[in-house]
């Protein structure tokens, strides 16, 4: 049907003079300032910081008005069973940025974080000992536990433990949710078969750099690579050998779309070089295991499987000992935040699954790539481990007074005991934060 | 009254499942019903049942013999008054133990346990204090009105969340903190307005228990906190509470006001 709209162009029949008049000048509307009014009657909310309970807590650099903890030693591979240490300032740097302290560790009570070395602790030191000498293929370690014993922690100290050495390079994944989550932006990279996440790439990136910094420019490359430049000027990147080390390897600055291949060119480097071991140290691993179908989906809008993204693929092929460094190890953690799944615990020959288990239920190429590596349970604290830690929260004051006054130190220490439910770390602490 | 003598009758040992159903379910035969009661083959001839039953010699249950009342109420008065005065000697020198002393060597013979002297003697020594609370009464008492639609748990979390940020932010106690505000912040007394008969409102100050005052305080800080920016309810409560420490809450402004109305209205105070 024919509107008078579809004739806007077409000169009018009549001549008034209204229509040759100039339209009005819209209404200018006030300018609002602040935050709208929602619901009406609601104030406007102006005083406080505008944060979430955990980023106000991590973020407002609440440590700093802790008292600094005397007596406590930095952690070193010496250290004896059941000592409270504290990380150096080299070590807190490289942990922050490997992104190993989470948020709900607590530990913006101290001014330095501390932590407890346990018979784990010491474990976790000989399996490094062992690793520095011998391929990865022969040290590739799952830590397992219940929610709050310490996997994470333990993870940090391993860390601490891993450059402490002083000669070793870090490869940290510290959240591998993120690999499966569908948060990440992704594109399919024909020329290396596999689906690349770029931004999480360059957050990856920096950190290999940043915390191997010193290591990596030791290392020379053995084969020259070429990218295309991320700036107008550089159309082209190189990295030859006898005049670049794997520093400027990592430090090239590529288009995000060939992020992947300088990752496969660093991963390349590391596995042929045989002087510095190399750790992969993978936490939230069950992510990978819990959700091999990812929430990203293809051009038929069905899942993406996780072998098929180039960082997960990479894992699980380390994971395997398919690839390998010729020094070093993986190390992968576990959380309770994932859903259980039998493929985790089949790949590690913990349980059998029945043959009748659905594809959604079991995976069996994730946990086929999990064969011969090696699970380890995390014990809880002892007595002698709670009563330790106790004590040095008394000293940190972080007791109510009430409790102290009513209590001797030894019955605190009994009633944390039973209250950690047999010596569960993180219920400890809660017990002590939270029971007003 | 009571009869010293029952008749009951006692039936003959040849129908022993008749004589189960008529001693447990008196009332459950039907009267008009067709159908014979028991199972045997054999009719009852109802006739020579109740010939067999009369002849038998009843027997003689003897009743308790309850205890002499005394006829004049004076004395029986008395009787009670010594009573309760025992019961009262008797509370006031030995207490009172939801568990007996006696049952506790029972329990040990039951589970085959010989507790050691040292262990009777620190069994001793802690009778006497008194069974700790599981919570502070004050923190109970702001969990409780935090609560919506009795999610307990979700209050309690919000209430050690914002607890957690005053200790971090002021390195104190928290508990001793938010018992610092409610002494500083609390008022005496609540203005409320009662109408008189000749058509005008009186505006009476009416003194608060404790816990009234502890309750207007904690309105005031959650009606401080709402006004906040953070999303989660737990850091602005936390602020409010830390601000209110430091004396810049809305609520002495609060208390101040009520305080003055209350000075003015003094001559409407009602003294019992």
């Amino acid at each position: 049907m024919l509107r008078s709209v579809h004739f806007t162009s077409v000169r009018g029949f009549h001549s008034a003079a209204v229509l040759s008049a100039k339209a009005a000048a819209p209404v200018k509307k006030k300018a609002v300032h602040g935050y709208k009014k929602v619901g009406g009657g609601q104030s406007k909310k102006t005083s406080g910081v505008g944060k979430f309970f955990h980023e106000y807590v991590s973020e407002q650099k609440l440590d700093l008005k802790a008292d600094e903890l005397n007596g406590v030693d930095i952690l070193k591979k010496s250290t004896k069973e059941n000592t409270v240490v504290k990380y150096s300032q080299l070590h807190m740097k490289k942990l922050i940025i490997a992104g190993n302290f989470k948020h709900n560790q607590y530990r913006e009570l101290f001014k330095t974080p501390i932590t407890l070395v346990t018979k784990d602790t010491l474990k976790m030191s000989k399996f490094v000992e062992n690793s520095i000498e011998s391929s990865s293929k022969d040290n590739r370690i799952c830590i397992l536990g219940e929610n709050g014993i310490g996997k994470s922690t333990l993870l940090g100290q391993t860390q601490a433990l891993i450059s402490d050495q002083g000669n070793s390079i870090i490869l940290p994944i510290p959240y591998a949710t993120q690999l499966v989550n569908g948060r990440n932006d992704y594109y399919f990279d024909k020329n290396l078969n596999t689906y690349i996440q770029p931004m999480y790439l360059k957050s990856f990136l920096h950190k290999i750099r940043t915390i191997n910094q010193e290591i990596l420019k030791k290392i020379p490359i053995q084969s020259e690579y070429s990218f295309e430049g991320n700036t107008r000027y550089k159309s082209i990147l190189k990295a030859t050998p006898k005049r670049d080390t794997l520093f400027e390897l990592t430090n090239l600055r590529v288009t995000p779309r060939q992020r992947g291949k300088q990752l496969e060119a660093i991963i390349n480097e590391l596995s042929k070089q045989s002087e510095i071991p190399v750790f992969l140290t993978v936490d939230n691993f069950s992510a990978i295991t819990s959700n091999p179908r990812t929430e990203y989906r293809d051009v038929n809008n069905s899942k993406i499987h996780v072998s098929k993204f180039q960082l997960s693929s990479l894992i699980l092929d380390f994971a395997q000992g398919s690839k390998n460094f010729q020094k070093g190890g993986v190390i992968l953690v576990t959380s309770t935040d994932d859903k259980p799944s039998p493929t985790l615990y089949a790949g590690l020959g913990l349980a059998t699954v029945d043959p009748y288990t659905k594809n959604t239920v079991y995976d069996h190429e994730v946990a086929s790539k999990l064969k011969g590596v090696e699970s380890f349970d995390m014990s809880r604290f002892s007595k002698e481990n709670v009563s330790s830690i106790v004590k040095k929260f008394i000293d940190a004051k972080i007791f109510n007074n009430n409790e102290l006054k009513s209590n001797s130190v030894d019955s605190i220490i009994n009633q944390k005991y039973i209250l950690s439910g047999n010596g569960n770390p993180g219920e400890l602490i809660k017990s002590i934060l939270f029971l007003h | 009254m009571f009869k010293s003598v029952l008749r009951v009758p006692v039936i003959s040992s040849a129908r022993p499942a008749i004589q189960k159903r008529a001693a447990l379910f008196p009332t459950s035969v039907r009267l008009n019903s067709n159908k014979s009661i028991n199972n045997d083959d054999e009719p009852i001839d109802l006739a020579k049942e109740v010939e067999k039953i009369e002849s038998q010699q009843p027997v003689e249950i003897e009743t308790p013999k309850q205890a002499t009342k005394p006829e004049d109420p004076d004395e029986l008065a008395q009787q009670w008054l010594s009573a309760i005065k025992d019961i009262r000697k008797q509370i006031t020198t030995e207490g009172v133990s939801p568990v007996e002393k006696e049952s506790k060597s029972k329990w040990f013979e039951k589970f085959g346990f010989e507790p050691t002297p040292e262990q009777i003697a620190k069994m001793e020594s802690l009778e006497e204090r008194p069974i700790p609370l599981k919570h502070d009464p004050v923190v109970e008492h702001f969990t409780n009105m935090i609560m919506k639609d009795g999610k307990k748990a979700r209050a309690q979390r919000v209430m050690n969340n914002a607890l957690y940020i005053v200790k971090l932010q002021l390195r104190k106690d928290p508990v001793e903190v938010l018992k610092e505000i409610l002494d500083k912040m609390s008022p005496l007394m609540a203005i409320r307005t009662q109408k008189s008969r000749a058509a005008k409102s009186v505006v009476m100050p009416v003194p608060l228990t404790e816990r009234q005052r502890h309750r207007t305080t904690f309105l005031w800080i959650l009606e401080g906190a709402e006004k906040r920016r953070s999303p989660d309810f737990e850091v602005r409560l936390g602020e409010e509470l830390i601000a209110a420490y430091e004396g810049k809450s809305s609520g002495y402004d609060k208390r101040l006001q009520i305080h003055k109305t209350a000075m003015l209205q003094r001559a409407y105070v009602k003294l019992r």
